[in-house]
Parts: C-alpha cells; sequence; structure tokens
C-alpha cells in the first residue's frame, strides 16, 4: 500500500467525504476473523468457538501524507450504525490501525514484550485513542496522542479518517516519515455482533506500506 | 476444566442467616448511598435483598449461566440488559404533586411503560394461601475463591487480593469489555454508563483496612451478617462454615467457591383444610432450597431444628447463641471499629 503525498489541507483530508479522497488510489483488504484459539481467557473461547465473529470481510484503505500529518481513510460495509453504548449489553463499531514500532514484531500476538506494537484505535462514541500493546491483553490506552478522526455512516457504511502527526514525540509511538517503509494491520469490530477485544475481524498479515517521498 | 484458582494467603468470608432478614433493604441503601450515588452509577445495586422464591436480580440471574458448572468448562452466558437489572427510574413527581393534578394524573416512570424493574416481585409469595411462603436472599459479590470474572478477563484487569482474598476489578486496567459480566454466574457485576468500565462489590475494603465492618454488615438492624477470616477459629464465620458447617454456598454447582455462606432458611409449619397445624411439616419444599444450596441444606437444617430442640429443653446451644448474636461485635471477625473514629478524607 502507498500512502500517496497530497497537497491538501487538514481540514478537506479529516473529511472522510471530502473530493481530496478521490485521487488517493484505494487498497480493498479482505479481513478474517482473529483465531479462536488465540482468544486469550477460556470464557471467550467456551462462548465465541460456535458463534461467528469478525463479521467484517473487506476494509477498503487510502492512506495519504501532506508532510506534516498522516492520514488514514477506511471505509467498510456494516448494515448497523452501533455508534454509542445504550444499553450493558451493547457495544460500538470501531476501528484501528496497527504499527509495530520495532520492525518485525508479531501481528497475531499483538507484538510481544520486546517488540511493541502502537494502535490507533478510532470509536464513534469518543476521541480516538493511541494503544500499544506488547502482547495479547496487555494494551494500554494513552489518551489521543494527537490524533484526530471524523466520521460518517450513511448508505450502509463507514466512512472514517485517523489522523495524526508523521512525527510525535512520546515514547512507544510510531514515527513516520517520508519515503520510508512501514508495515500496517487493521481491525474492524462489529458492534451489533458484540464485538469488543480480541472478537475482531483483522487483516491476517502485515500490508507494507510505502510513504511516498 | 475450571483454572486453577489464584493463590491466597487469607479469606475473608461472609455468613448470611437467612432466618433473621428483614427484607428491609438497609444493607442495600447503605451500600447504595456510599459507593453507586454518581452518574452512570444509578442502576446499579452491589447490594439487593431478592425476595424468593422469585426472578431475582437480575432478572432470572439463575437461569443465564455463567461459572464452572461442576467445576468444569466455562459455560457461556450473556450480559443482562439494563432492564433486566432494573432502571433505575425517573418519576413524574411534577405532574402529580403540582399544578392541581394529584387527582387526575398518577406516578409513573417517565420512560413510559415499566414491566420490570429491580425487586418487582418483592414479597410476592409462592404456594396456596394460608400455606403461602416466601424468604429473602441477600445478595453482594460473592469474593469467590476461584472467580469466573477473573478468569474470563483476557486483560488481567480482575484480581484477588492475596491478603484477604477480595475479588476487585483494576477501575483503570478495565476496558469496559463485559466479559466478566457474562461470566459471573451470579450476575454481581454492573457496567458504568459513565466511565465505561464495569463495577461490583468492593467489600468495603477501604473501611476493612481500617478495621471498620462492611456498610451492609455493620449497618443491618436484624444482625444478619457475619464477617471472618475462614481460618480464624475465633471468628463466628469459621465456627459457623467450619466447624458447626451450618452455613453453606448458594448454588454451590456454579463452581467458582463462593465465600458468602448462607444459613439457610427455616420454615414455619403448613395448616390442613381444617386451618390446623401439620406437626413437623415445613412449608418451603426442601427440593426449593435444595435447588439453591444443595442436598446438604437437608443436613443443615435438621441440624438448626435439632438445636432448637435442645433450648426449648432448657439445654445450651452455642450454635444458636452464636446465631442470635448478643453481642454484635462479636459478628464481625475483629473488624468492630466505630466508623466514627475514623478520620474523614479531606
Amino acid at each position: 500500500m502507498k500512502a500517496q503525498r497530497v497537497r491538501a489541507d487538514d481540514a478537506a483530508l479529516l473529511d472522510p467525504g471530502s473530493r481530496e479522497w478521490d485521487s488517493v488510489t484505494s487498497s480493498e483488504l479482505a479481513l478474517e476473523p482473529t483465531p479462536i484459539t488465540a482468544q486469550p481467557s477460556l470464557y471467550l473461547q467456551a462462548k465465541w468457538k460456535a458463534k461467528p465473529y469478525g463479521a467484517t470481510s473487506r476494509l477498503s484503505v487510502r492512506a495519504a501524507h501532506n508532510g506534516e500529518r498522516f492520514y488514514f481513510h477506511l471505509s467498510w460495509p456494516d448494515d448497523t450504525s452501533n455508534d454509542g453504548i445504550r444499553d450493558t449489553d451493547q457495544f460500538a463499531d470501531a476501528a484501528a490501525v496497527l504499527f509495530p514500532v520495532k520492525r518485525d514484531a508479531p501481528l497475531q500476538s499483538m507484538g510481544s514484550p520486546e517488540q511493541p506494537v502502537n494502535a490507533w484505535y478510532w470509536r464513534p462514541d469518543g476521541d480516538p485513542m493511541s494503544v500499544t500493546a506488547s502482547g495479547v491483553g496487555t494494551t494500554v490506552r494513552h489518551g489521543n496522542g494527537s490524533l484526530q478522526a471524523a466520521a460518517s455512516y450513511e448508505s450502509g457504511g463507514w466512512r472514517v479518517v485517523i489522523s495524526r502527526p508523521m512525527v510525535v514525540n512520546q515514547e512507544g509511538m510510531v514515527q513516520l516519515r517520508s519515503s520510508w517503509r512501514r508495515k500496517v494491520a487493521f481491525a474492524v469490530w462489529q458492534g451489533a455482533n458484540q464485538e469488543r477485544g480480541g472478537l475482531k475481524a483483522v487483516t491476517l498479515e502485515w500490508e507494507p506500506l510505502e510513504i511516498e517521498a | 476444566m475450571a483454572p486453577n484458582p489464584p493463590k491466597v494467603k487469607r479469606q475473608l468470608a461472609a455468613v448470611f442467616d437467612m432466618n433473621k432478614c428483614l427484607g428491609c433493604q438497609t444493607c442495600t441503601i447503605a451500600c447504595k448511598t456510599l459507593w453507586t450515588d454518581e452518574e452512570g452509577m444509578e442502576y446499579m445495586w452491589w447490594n439487593i435483598v431478592s425476595t424468593m422464591p422469585g426472578k431475582g436480580t437480575p432478572k432470572d440471574w439463575q437461569e443465564l449461566g455463567g461459572g464452572f458448572p461442576n467445576g468444569g468448562d466455562p459455560a457461556p452466558s450473556r450480559i443482562p440488559t439494563v432492564n433486566e437489572y432494573g432502571e433505575a427510574w425517573e418519576f413524574n413527581y411534577e405532574d402529580v404533586f403540582y399544578g392541581g393534578n394529584g387527582l387526575s394524573k398518577h406516578l409513573q416512570p417517565k420512560s413510559g411503560d415499566a414491566n420490570w424493574g429491580a425487586l418487582w416481585d418483592e414479597d410476592e409469595a409462592s404456594g396456596e394461601y394460608p400455606n403461602s411462603y416466601f424468604f429473602y436472599l441477600q445478595m453482594i459479590c460473592m469474593h469467590c475463591t476461584n472467580p469466573a470474572c477473573l478468569a474470563a478477563c483476557p486483560r488481567q484487569a480482575i484480581y484477588k487480593r492475596v491478603e484477604d482474598g477480595i475479588v476487585l476489578i483494576d477501575q483503570e486496567r478495565c476496558n469496559g469489555y463485559r466479559f466478566c459480566m457474562e461470566a459471573c454466574p451470579y450476575k454481581r457485576i454492573y457496567f458504568n454508563h459513565n466511565t465505561k468500565v464495569a463495577q461490583k462489590c468492593i467489600l468495603c475494603y477501604p473501611r476493612l483496612e481500617e478495621g471498620v465492618a462492611p456498610a451492609c454488615f455493620r449497618q443491618c438492624p436484624g444482625r444478619v451478617r457475619f464477617l471472618g477470616y475462614l481460618d480464624d477459629e475465633d471468628s463466628a464465620v469459621h465456627k459457623l462454615v467450619r466447624r458447626w458447617k451450618v452455613a453453606l454456598p448458594l448454588h454451590p454447582e456454579y463452581g467458582t467457591e463462593p465465600n458468602v455462606y448462607y444459613v439457610p432458611p427455616l420454615s414455619p409449619p403448613s395448616f390442613d383444610a381444617d386451618g390446623d397445624v401439620i406437626e413437623g411439616s415445613e412449608r418451603i419444599p426442601r427440593s426449593y432450597l435444595e435447588s439453591l444450596f444443595g442436598p446438604e441444606v437437608n443436613r443443615v437444617l435438621d441440624k438448626l431444628k435439632a438445636e432448637m430442640e435442645m433450648v426449648r429443653r432448657g439445654e445450651k446451644s452455642e450454635i444458636l447463641d452464636t446465631l442470635i448474636a448478643y453481642e454484635w461485635k462479636h459478628m464481625f471477625g475483629g473488624f468492630a471499629r466505630d466508623p466514627s473514629t475514623l478520620k474523614r478524607p479531606a
């Protein structure tokens, strides 16, 4: 996947419906449920072994930057907009972009103690969050970490832009620079199906990310 | 198989004597005003006293699954809805009490039709008059030896304190996934709609750390609630649970080894068709009590009846004297400090 360099201002790129995004090439990614055996509690495995999760099977991703900020435009079909938690048994839709902080962090285990990962996590009912992890069940939320996001739900799907300065002065966060090559992975949670935590649809491999000079 | 229980050095436990409970909910309000009176917690009842036989709180919690049935694999369950827990309704007080509408409007929840709430079936009896019966079931977090909530959490946000076995949810680590709310077979965990994390009874650990019994224990006018370390041979809890074995866990088949024990309810006798007492009869069916406490309940009830018979003969019963709790300070396993002697936090 290529992150195209664009000459557009922040306001335009932060609008998921902006014409600026028309010129950015879209990558169509296949998503799969996280493996049931990777779910970190026996309860989760017992409850979900015969119950489908990871209901979102495809994700369109556009990546762009303007030299200062980096932007992902994510869109996926979703019959139901779950934009908040209105009852104890309800969950919000969500999406995340995941980066290895160091070169070869394992994806399926959400990093390792030596090779942590950094996620940009979006949910419609709150600020985006910067999250780090060094293994399954170890995620730590770090506030918004200079992230910005905007989203719209229309005609049966979500369109989300999530953005961050390419370089941030914060330990453990991914850094992005023009002409670098990084890796990236994606996850989508379907709130209507009570997906949360490890119950999600993911890209099973890292996608190469080429940042245009 | 159920996972191995977390290791602790000591275990605090409670005994609730169901025979003394008035159903006054003073415990419920003591807890509510101390811990769950903030925004997002309106519907929470970390302590609740339900009428049994009944649907309980949340509605039909005994039918929902969870736990490690008979020590086996975790059983799937689901998260009860706010309606099942019982919504904290706002009422139309201003409509009824002001503007001269007293004869035309009636008091009702503002949210419209109400068909269930916390304690909806309070004091509804089972059986046929004059042989109707009910009793009260006092519920808090069971602070289980093998907590299903702890095992279900993918983030290790729930832990069991090594020094006293109290089960706590780390409010910083909790991400609000609510697997714990599913897995707890007693359904004693709530979701805070404001902070978006799971919350439950903490056995008033900040009071315990100052030597004061939990609010629901201390404020119970019926002297229903005993507290103590299970291994403290001087504590009433140890005597009732370990030595005399007259207090039983609720639903032991759930497999989580709860640390709240119950002295099961004795029954008044039944009347026959002529209105005469049937000697030796019991109005609460043993089969129903077995469904709550297992077959051991028969031994305990027979034991309690034998002790009462002893006292009627003029003999002394240490078991009944302990349950009567002539001196309240003897009920709390040493946690008898007067809370008014504590410094209030600034």
